[in-house]
Order: C-alpha cells, then structure tokens, then sequence
C-alpha cells in the first residue's frame, strides 16, 4: 500500500491545498538510496529528505527531473489535491 | 575538472594571494603606518587567509575525491539551500535595516546628530539600493 506524504505549500497555495509526493515510495521501489538520487538530480541528499518528508516543495524542474528519473509523468509522482 | 570547483578554487587562490599580500605590506611598510591601520589591515588579512585556507581545503579535497566533488557541485547547485541562502540574506537585510534605524533614533535622541545622519543617509542609501534592484529584478523576470 502506498501512503502519500502531505506538503503544505507557504507559498504558492493556499494553507488548505496540499501537493502530496510519492518520491519515498518510488526510490524505495528501485532500490536506490537518497544519496544516489541526490546526485543524479543534482541536488544534496538534505532536499531529498526534505521532499520526502513534505518539508520542502521542489522547483517545476527539479520535479520534472524527479519524475523522468522514474519514468513517470510529474502528475504521477506530484498530485496536487484543493480542498474544498 | 567541474567548472563550479574550479571557480570556487580560483576563489581560494585569489583570496589567499590577497591576504598574503597584505600581510607582506604591513610586514614591509608596518613601520609607516599608524598603529590602528596596522593591526586593521593585519585582522582583515588574517579573515582573509581563513576563508582561504578552508575554501582551499575544501576545492582540494573535491578535487582528490570524484564524489567529493559531485557533493560539492550538488550543494552550489542547490535550489533548497539557493532559496534558504537568499531567505535568510533577505531576513538579514531587514534586521540590520531596522537595527540601523532604531540606532539612528537613539543617537539622534542622546544628543549624537552626526552618527544619527550618518546611519539615516545609510538607510536612504539602502532602499535606494533595494528599489533600483527590485525594478531590475522585475523587470528580468
């Protein structure tokens, strides 16, 4: 069963929408560790945490590249949920 | 070798050739100089060899170790890390903006009117500095 990580956006959205990521989940599924993701998005193991955890909401880019990393679209990987 | 470790090594090398510079100038005209200029000039250069020496360390051991260096460019690279930087530089600015205004006030208060110019015309300067740059920004973006 796949858990989906809850991100409260600051920024962009408002306090009640929420933009969940399955990142943990995929990279656990290649078998891969944080720091080989890190490196071949280009980013430190720290923002990958940081994803993963919900804490940091990454740049459309670096999704991008997450989510070509995983063969999936950015949709697949970044659901955005408005509450109503 | 990565150009972002190859700049932060050039970095280095030119802070650490400036401090030592410096420092064979106060060696060399130490004797003309005033006491205060002197040991000023040998604090600053001293700052600057540090920063040398560990941004040196630092592009040296990137340098010896392929994944050193990866770790290294991914930290520049950082957008996290870029955007916490500039949050936290935005945060500073502000501070020291208020700091100086309250500063300004006292001073104007106890009687200090030339230092509460001083620190006003720093804040003009400041938020001159700051308009000038946000149209720019804006207008790029």
């Amino acid at each position: 069963m796949i858990y989906y990580n809850k991100v409260k956006l600051t920024l962009h959205l408002k306090e009640s929408d929420e933009l969940k990521n399955l990142v943990e989940q995929l990279r656990k599924q290649k078998n891969e560790r944080q720091e080989e993701l890190a490196n071949i998005v280009g980013v430190s193991r720290q923002t990958i945490i940081s994803i993963e955890k919900g804490k940091y909401n990454p740049s459309i880019l670096l999704a991008f590249k997450i989510a070509n990393h995983f063969n999936k679209s950015i949709e697949e990987v970044f659901i955005y949920e408005e509450e109503e | 070798m990565n150009k972002l470790v190859k700049g932060k090594m050039i970095g280095s090398i030119i802070c650490l050739v400036i401090s030592v510079g410096i420092f064979v100038y106060t060696l060399t005209f130490g004797k003309t100089l005033n006491e205060e200029l002197h040991s000023y000039l040998n604090g600053f250069a001293g700052g600057m060899f540090g920063v040398g020496i560990v941004t040196t360390i630092i592009s040296i051991n990137a340098l010896k170790n392929p994944s050193k260096a990866r770790e290294l460019e991914n930290s520049i690279n950082d957008e996290r890390l870029k955007s916490i930087n500039n949050c936290a530089m935005a945060n500073v600015c502000r501070i020291c903006i208020i700091l100086q205004a309250v500063s300004s006030v006292v001073c104007a208060i106890i009687g200090k009117m030339e230092v509460a110019k001083y620190l006003g015309f720093a804040i003009c300067f400041e938020l001159i500095i700051y308009i000038i740059m946000y149209s720019y920004l804006k207008s790029k973006n």
